[in-house]
Formats: structure tokens, sequence, C-alpha cells
């Protein structure tokens, strides 16, 4: 008999009842076939002979096994052949020709290249082209996938082994890096920077900064146009601390007295007009007394009160230490009336000074509104 | 302008002008003249606030001017001599 050019191999797909599965390649005893149980993972079980299923049929041109057990949908059965790769017929030196026993013996040698080419089918192979040979596989490695370092040998590698990837040098000195700490420490940012990086918000950032959140307190960053010495106004905490930085008098009793701080702290007198801040004129108005009350001009007057003709309150905005400060004042018709015009004091307190406006008419003096009445005053506050 | 009238227990007047540079920066003008009408009337009298356009046209006869809160301001007719 023959052997035909099979398929040495048949495969079925297990539906949870059927047990009988055939195979139409000859074999020239059970244990000639291998059968394989995969799941839909594609977990393989070989199958035993008489323990698992049991073979029948002539066996030379195919026949069909019998399982014990079903499998159900999503698994399949394989039935291949798997014979032993030996040769057990002896031909006896001089005995009678039996071309049946040379038959089978060169049936079981295609049969065993078949079997070799159901298994090589099953194998990657290089192109028909590829002038490469000889080419070998390593051993298995956990975790690591093959490459080739040069374009004619195999290897094993990982993501782990940096010289199997074709990074450049620094990135390179970045994948063996076990933190992200050190990962950022090698792109070169410092341990403040990588304070920084962490904060999940504004205002933490601010404060890992060392700038409050209200702007209150902060270092000003080195290249600020603020100048040094505005700096060092900013950390005065008090109008005090502020003069004593600009090297104003810093005791306010010695300016009123006329008397100026020096840095080394010797207190010395204010030269020429300022001698004292007494000799300076502390308030003064210049206001029309006649129709509806007009301020021309005026320095620290609240307000003018009108009384009746001639007679006014000029209430000072910042009063006077007491009442016991130099006022004085001119008024007159700037057109018009000539006739003596004065002034007097009714009545001075610290807040105010009551004065009233007269004319003399040569026989009498009259409380009288002029259009230009001028007051002005001198003292301690 | 708005002044402020104070009503003297005698029945005369006494007007309070405020000077407009005596506000401060950052007072409004409620404040302002609150301020300075409170501290030109330490004797807190009686007062209204008005414009100064309701104020009597001239003073020819400001002696004659009398005033009471809530009847405003009137020129007393002067004495026949």
């Amino acid at each position: 008999m023959t052997v035909s050019a099979e398929t040495n191999k048949a495969t079925y797909d297990c539906d949870g009842e059927q047990t009988e599965f055939s195979f139409n390649f000859k074999v020239f005893k059970k244990t000639d076939l291998k059968v394989v149980v995969a799941d839909s993972a594609g977990n393989e079980t070989v199958l035993a002979l008489t323990t698992d299923y049991t073979v029948s049929g002539n066996l030379s041109d195919g026949g069909k096994i019998t399982t014990v057990a079903t499998w159900p949908s999503g698994y399949t059965i394989t039935i291949t052949l798997d014979m032993d790769f030996d040769q057990p017929t002896d031909l006896i030196y001089g005995g009678s020709y039996s071309s049946e026993a040379v038959e089978t013996m060169v049936d079981r040698a295609v049969k065993m290249i078949q079997q070799l080419v159901v298994a090589s089918n099953r194998s990657i192979l290089l192109k028909i082209s590829s002038a490469l040979s000889g080419l070998e596989l390593p051993d298995p490695e956990t975790g690591k996938w093959l490459y080739s370092p040069d374009g004619e040998t195999l290897q094993w590698a990982s993501t782990a082994d940096p010289d199997t990837l074709a990074v450049s040098d620094f990135v390179k000195t970045l994948l063996d890096d076990a933190t992200a700490s050190a990962f950022l420490t090698t792109l070169g940012f410092s341990a403040f920077v990588k304070t920084l990086l962490d904060d999940e918000d504004a205002a933490t950032f601010l404060t890992t900064l060392g700038i409050d959140t209200d702007l209150l307190t902060f270092a000003l960053p080195a290249n600020t146009t603020i100048s040094a010495f505005i700096r060092t106004l900013l950390d005065d905490a008090n109008a005090a601390a502020a003069r004593t930085t600009l090297g104003c008098p810093t005791d306010p009793a010695a300016e009123t007295a006329g008397l100026r701080t020096l840095g080394t702290g010797a207190q010395q007198a204010m030269p020429g007009n300022f001698a004292s801040a007494n000799a300076i004129i502390k308030a003064w108005i210049s206001f029309n007394g006649t129709g509806t009350i007009a301020i021309l001009s005026s320095f620290n007057v609240a307000s003018i009160t009108d009384n009746g003709t001639g007679d006014y309150t000029v209430t000072w905005d910042t009063d006077f230490a007491n009442a016991n400060y130099c006022a004085t004042g001119m008024t007159g018709d700037e057109s018009g009336d000539q006739r003596a015009a004065q002034v007097f004091i009714q009545a001075c307190a610290a807040g105010s000074l009551r004065i009233r406006t007269k004319q003399d008419t040569g026989n009498d003096i009259n409380s009288h509104d002029y259009n230009r009445i001028n007051v002005m005053a001198i003292g301690a506050q | 302008m708005k002044v402020r009238v104070l009503y003297n227990p005698d029945k005369t007047v006494s007007i309070i002008y405020p000077v407009p540079a005596s506000r401060r920066s950052k007072e409004t003008e409620e404040e302002w003249l609150s301020r300075v009408f409170v501290k030109a009337n330490p004797q807190e009298l009686p007062f209204e606030d008005m414009d100064a356009s309701e104020l009597p046209e001239t003073r020819e006869k400001r002696n004659l001017w009398r005033g009471e809160k809530g009847k405003k301001i009137w020129i007393e007719k002067a004495a026949t001599q």
C-alpha cells in the first residue's frame, strides 16, 4: 500500500457531548497516535491511550478514537501522528524477500517524514531567500524578549537592560533610576525644586517658596528691581522703624522742639527757620464774610461758623495743644469803604477761634462784614 | 453747598460752612460733613442741615435772622425806634 501526501493531523471543536473523533491517516499501531485536548486559553493536556481514549478501525487508512470524557464548547481535541523514530524490521541475510516487509519499512520512513512536517509547520522559519544559517535560539529567560543586537544572532533582553535599547546615552541614565526622586535628580532638578513639583495647588506652592498666601511676608527674588535700600524699608515693623531707616528724626517730641536725631542717636538743633516746629504757621484762612460765606483758601481749618454780622468762629481741623497759641488777623474791603477795619478775638479755644470784625466809623465801632477776612495761628499742637 | 444751621437758645442762628480742603482722602462726603459739623457744635445745639441756597439771600439784616428747629430761618422785623 502506498502512502499519500496526507495531513497527519485532525482537529475538532468539542461540544460537550461528542466522544468519537475520526482520523483519516495511516498509522501502524494504536500507540502511533497522540491525542491532545486544549482549553479556550490554549492550555494543552495529552490524553493517555486506554485510560482516556480507545482506538478502533483498521488503522491502515485511518480509524477513530473514543474518549472517556467529554469537553465543553471552546475546547478542541487534536489527533496527530506520534511515531517512534525507529526501524523495527529485521531483514535476515539470505532470507526470502518479503515485499510487504520492505514496503512497511518505506511507509514508516515516509510517515516519520510526514510527522516531522507536521511539527515543522508549527515552527518559525526564515524566508527562503535569507542568507542566514545556523541561527540558534538561546534558552528562554523569564520576562525577557527576543532581540538581535547585530542582525545575525538572537538573545534575550529586558527593558531593565538599557544597553539593548536604541535610546540616547542620556535617556539611558534615566531608565535605570529606581525612584521618581532619582529620576528628577538625573534631569537636573535641585532638591528644592523637587519639593515644589509635588505641591498640589498654588497655595501649597507659595508656602513651599516661603511666601504666605496673603503675601504679608515673602522673600524677594534676587533679580528683583526693588532696590536694596527699599528692602531695608519693607521689613520695618512700624513708622518709627521706617523713620530710623530713612534717617528721619525718631523722637516726635524732640522734633517739635526743633531737634533732630542723628545716626549716632545724638540730638541736634535743626538750623535756620526750622529751629522749632512751633515757628511754623499751623493754621490759616482767608474768607469772604459778605453774602454767603465763601472760603477763599485755607490750611488746617475744618469750618467757618457764621454767628452773625461780623461774628465768625474758625474751627481748626487739628487742634492746638491748648488755648495759648498766637492768633492774628486782618480784614477790610478790597474795594469801596476803606474806613478802619479791625479784627478782635472774642474767644480762643484749642479747637476754635471766635473773632469779631468791626468798622470804626469815626463815631462808633460797629460789627461789620468784610469781603476779605484773614486769620492765622501759630503754636504747639 | 451743604451747611448746618444751629439754633441758639435765644432763637439766633449760627451757620456752619465746611471747608472743602478739610476733607480727608479716604473720607466719604457724609463722613467728612459729620465730622466737621459735630466738631463745630461742641454745645450740641439743635440743628438742621440744608443747602446754602435755602439761607436768606442777603446778610443785610444778619443779626435779625432767627430760627427754630422745624421752622427753619426767618428774619425778625426790626424794632421800631
